[in-house]
């Protein structure tokens, strides 16, 4: 489904991404991990298409070209505080409805059918009552709902998340990944960018660990381990009480 | 006879009223667009290189909209070219062209000795929009409708969120370049009625002030397009019966609209308060 094959990428001549091969299988649950300046997101941006890699291949659904059709079975949920304009007039309704917007031709117009799946969507990510407001006016988490619920309105094949649970409270995350669970389930290919390694110790099928632009390992999540992850961030870690946590020791 | 059976009797007038909606509903559509998309000072840096090719127009004796259209369009071109050499510093693109367009349109209006006509293109004039004019404005304000209507749901997802548009198989890059090619076609041809240095405002102020109320993106496009038919038709009005530039009247009325739309907001969100003490 995704695939890069010794992939290097460079901008004004800094080598920011060495030698990444990668492959994601069809309905796989996929999250990228790594301190800040790792390369994830850069790696998020070569998969998703924006950027273009300076040499190696980087196959999706085992083509290196896409048509626009390809590119429809896409969904990117942004990292919110980077990607969006707190002002802009679009209502919570509006919003998840753009996710269908790729595949509607000139003209045309939302169906009634598309109208029923946004509000279906919204109710099962718990943000009906908020259908009227105004997307800059909600918190982050019931944001990045929203922006979830765009994400998968037009039932995507690859989906594609950037740090999703910066910012949420627990109950949004465990939303999140119930929901996630429900995607990869229906066949859907995931791929996330998160800080948040216990969680996707616990949900995910694989972790990719990155430092230093390239990926220092890859493995199932089972087998994921917080040495594995000290190895990448150069100091002790451990888990603390609060569930959704790793902490510095020294 | 009532004032606006009086105002309406002339042919010019009709002309100017009939060009002002046209212009309205072009410059509001488009500008929703560009305010959004932090493209405002876009529709500034157009509106001076507009004066260049009235310029060369009155020089070499042809339309001044025809020579209008021609210097915005391959201004507009010309941003997109150092847009893409300064990426990230595009507004250093913008103020490139706008140096460019003035120095080169003050070196043709001394060349051309007699500039009789150049406060009618710099503040607008009611007396100068022909027949020509308004053949060429409801053509481009249908090109403008056309694009904008077969577009909407894909600019407002790219305007929104260009990141994921260009991962779902928008093509963001033509969207962009249509409508800043659009807009500098609209700065053009509106160039006789609100002048080439107060056109920007068409474009910025009815969007800046329906943003203070509009719930959804439906309401900001009608807002909008209110306030500029009130602002334009009302700022007309004035030219004729005050004597008065049609453009600097029409900035003048979108000014007072901003400043009453900002005391309105503010007693709604203390009213709001006060409820909730």
């Amino acid at each position: 489904m995704i695939e890069l094959i010794d992939v290097n990428f460079y901008i004004d001549q800094k080598r920011i991404l060495k030698d990444i091969n990668l492959k994601v299988q069809k309905g796989e649950f996929a999250a990228i991990v790594g301190p800040n300046g790792s390369g994830k997101t850069t790696l998020l941006n070569i998969i998703s298409g924006i950027y273009t890699p300076t040499s190696g291949k980087r196959l999706i659904f085992g083509k290196q070209h896409l048509t626009p059709q390809d590119k429809q079975k896409i969904s990117f949920v942004p990292q919110k505080v980077t990607n969006f304009n707190q002002s802009f007039p679009l209502s919570v309704f509006e919003t998840v409805l753009l996710g269908l917007v790729p595949k509607k031709g000139l003209f045309q117009r939302f169906s009634k059918q598309d109208l029923e799946k946004a509000e279906s969507i919204l109710e099962k990510l718990q943000i009906k009552q908020l259908k009227n407001r105004l997307i800059g006016e909600l918190s982050g988490g019931q944001q990045q709902r929203v922006f979830l619920a765009r994400a998968l309105i037009s039932d995507p094949q690859i989906l594609l998340l950037d740090e999703p649970t910066v910012g949420i409270d627990s109950l949004s995350e465990q939303l999140l990944f119930e929901i996630l669970g429900e995607k990869k389930k229906e066949g859907t290919t995931i791929l996330m960018v998160t800080h948040d390694v216990y969680a996707v110790t616990q949900h995910a099928d694989s972790i990719i660990c990155m430092g230093e632009g390239t990926i220092y390992t890859a493995c199932s999540a089972k087998d994921f381990s917080p040495e594995k992850y000290e190895s990448v961030y150069k100091y002790k870690i451990k888990k603390i009480a609060h569930k959704h946590s790793f902490i510095k020791k020294q | 006879m009532s004032g606006c059976d009086i105002v309406l009797q002339y042919e010019f007038m009709q002309r100017a009223f009939l060009a002002g909606v046209l212009v309205s509903i072009m410059t509001s559509l488009a500008g929703n667009f560009l305010v959004l998309k932090r493209f405002s000072q876009m529709g500034d840096s157009l509106s001076h290189t507009a004066i260049v090719g009235v310029a060369a127009a009155l020089l070499f004796n042809f339309s001044p909209t025809i020579g209008a259209i021609f210097s915005t369009v391959a201004f507009a071109l010309a941003i997109e070219y150092f847009k893409s050499r300064f990426k990230r510093f595009e507004e250093v693109s913008l103020a490139l062209v706008s140096i460019t367009a003035l120095g080169l349109a003050s070196v043709l209006f001394g060349i051309l000795k007699s500039s009789s006509n150049l406060m009618s293109f710099l503040f607008g004039s009611i007396v100068t929009i022909g027949n020509e004019d308004m053949w060429i404005i409801l053509a481009v304000c249908l090109v403008t409708v056309t694009f904008i209507a077969m577009f909407r749901k894909k600019l407002i997802l790219a305007t929104f969120d260009e990141v994921s548009a260009k991962v779902s198989g928008v093509n963001t890059k033509l969207l962009d370049f249509s409508l800043n090619i659009i807009s500098a076609t609209i700065i053009a041809v509106s160039l006789k009625i609100v002048g080439g240095l107060l056109i920007s405002s068409l474009l910025v102020f009815p969007t800046a002030i329906a943003m203070r109320f509009a719930k959804n993106f439906k309401y900001l496009q009608i807002w909008s397009l209110l306030i500029s038919l009130f602002a334009i038709l009302a700022g007309l009005s004035a030219s004729y019966y005050i004597d008065i530039p049609p453009g600097g009247a029409t900035v003048l009325i979108f000014v007072l609209i901003f400043f009453i739309a900002e005391i309105i907001n503010i007693v709604i969100k203390r009213s709001i308060a006060k409820t909730f003490k």
